[in-house]
């Protein structure tokens, strides 16, 4: 039963000419929870719908709980439980509908947890889909998802225009979920603080490829940031690291530079900038994450040469 | 007693630390005595809705420097302390902790004098939980 829950092999999606994913290579072992992460547009959903088979991959692998694509059962499909961006209902149907109505395309069904999860996020039953709130609505949607008792949970963007209450509610579901140490989830998310919350393990996406496959440990120690302090205007960054100068930043008397695995080579590069003071600081991961894949190179609040620009 | 615990994330001290941390002043306040039981991994990762393994995470840190034992039916409980760090360690801790301390009262109008005076008067209260050796 060791087998992964999701396994991909160059996993490809062409639109045009353009590849949004990117010979994707992961893999999820059962009993672990997965946070997605990258920006908008970075390729998670098109990865998430080729996973769910909605979306047909140009080239590649892609197994789920151990079955090919090509190859899913109805009974393959009841075990996964899949959430799609915008927690769509069928707005005409009251909640207690929606359960039935969901309820009748699986064999199994736990309607206590169904209810537990209404329950848990303040839903009544009788409410018409259609007039629930946003928070309400994922909240539907979680219990619809829950219910047939997946081993595995794909969850798109589940936070997404949640309140911080409702947001929390979703999280306690999570972890509530995994209390069957069976289960495994994949879920994507902007809020890093959630995905900090819960992940065993991250998958950063960037621009179609995926840019990073390890634990939030791993991912903070790989990234450094340094603050150099000058006397007078500091110099422009070097452009010789060893390591990966993902930003630079440069205002009036400071210069911070953010590198991915900096060498002994480029400490020493720094030194002989000659800095006032170079002091190494400590990211949270939001920091290093919007460093990782934020916009490269340098930015500057550099006064006189915002000046000479015009 | 049961320990209050939380957690921010989103701060630079991983989460796993941050519980090693509030549970590791408990013991050396003396809030937390040998003997008493930590809550279970499920039932603080419940509490504290994070993922069950940064809690069995902070426990075992806890465990490989002696201040807590898993006790087979009972969970993890606070055992009388034993030193398990190296003496390198412990001079590493030690290092860190002091640089830490430093640079956070380098900018407070105090004397010298009147910072040791209240690091003994702190360091005299552990001794009375017991958590310093006495210097014969």
């Amino acid at each position: 039963m060791n087998e992964p829950v999701i396994e991909t092999r160059e996993l490809t999606k062409f639109y045009g000419d353009i590849p949004v994913v990117n010979m994707l290579n992961i893999q999820i072992p059962r009993g672990m929870i997965y946070g997605f992460l990258g920006r908008n547009g970075a390729g998670k959903t098109t990865t998430i719908r080729m996973l769910m088979g909605l979306v047909e991959p140009t080239r590649g692998e892609a197994k789920i709980l151990g079955q090919d694509r090509g190859e899913w059962t109805p009974e393959l499909r009841a075990r996964v439980g899949y959430l799609a961006e915008g927690h769509h209902v069928y707005g005409w149907m009251t909640v207690r509908e929606c359960g039935l109505f969901q309820a009748a395309f699986y064999q199994h069904w736990n309607a206590d947890i169904f209810h537990a999860v209404i329950k848990h996020f303040g839903l009544n039953e009788k409410a018409k889909a259609g007039g629930l709130s946003r928070g309400q609505r994922a909240g539907l949607c979680l219990a619809l998802t829950l219910a047939p008792e997946p081993e595995l949970l794909v969850l798109d963007d589940p936070a997404l225009g949640l309140d911080p209450v409702a947001r929390r509610s979703l999280l306690e579901s999570m972890i509530y979920v995994t209390r069957k140490q069976d289960r495994s989830i994949l879920f994507s998310s902007h809020l890093l603080s959630d995905v900090e919350r819960v992940a065993d393990r991250i998958g950063v996406m960037d621009r179609g490829v995926l840019r990073a496959d390890c634990t939030m440990e791993e991912f903070r120690r790989h990234i450094h940031h340094f603050v150099l302090e000058f006397a007078g205007v500091p110099p422009a960054p070097p452009q010789d690291f060893e390591g990966c100068l993902l930003a630079s930043f440069r205002t009036e008397e400071e210069m911070s530079l953010t590198l991915v695995n900096p060498t002994e080579r480029d400490r020493e590069t720094m030194a002989r900038l000659k800095p006032r003071v170079c002091e190494e600081r400590d990211l949270d991961l939001e920091e290093a994450f919007i460093r990782y894949v934020g916009d490269r190179g340098e930015k500057s609040f550099l006064l006189h040469e915002m000046g000479e620009k015009k | 007693m049961e320990p209050f615990i939380q957690i921010v994330p989103g701060s630079s001290s991983p989460l796993y630390q941050q519980i090693a941390d509030q549970i590791r002043t408990d013991c050396s306040k003396g809030r937390l005595k040998a003997g008493d039981v930590l809550p279970s991994i499920r039932q603080l990762a419940e509490k504290l809705v994070i993922n069950p393994n940064t809690v069995a995470r902070a426990y075992a840190e806890l465990v490989r420097q002696g201040l807590i034992l898993g006790v087979a039916g009972k969970g993890f409980e606070v055992c009388p302390f034993r030193q398990k760090y190296s003496l390198q360690e412990q001079e590493r801790c030690l290092q860190e902790a002091v640089r830490d301390f430093v640079s956070k009262v380098a900018f407070l109008d105090f004397e010298q004098k009147q910072i040791f005076q209240i690091l003994e008067k702190e360091l005299a209260e552990l001794k009375r939980s017991g958590r310093t050796k006495e210097r014969t």
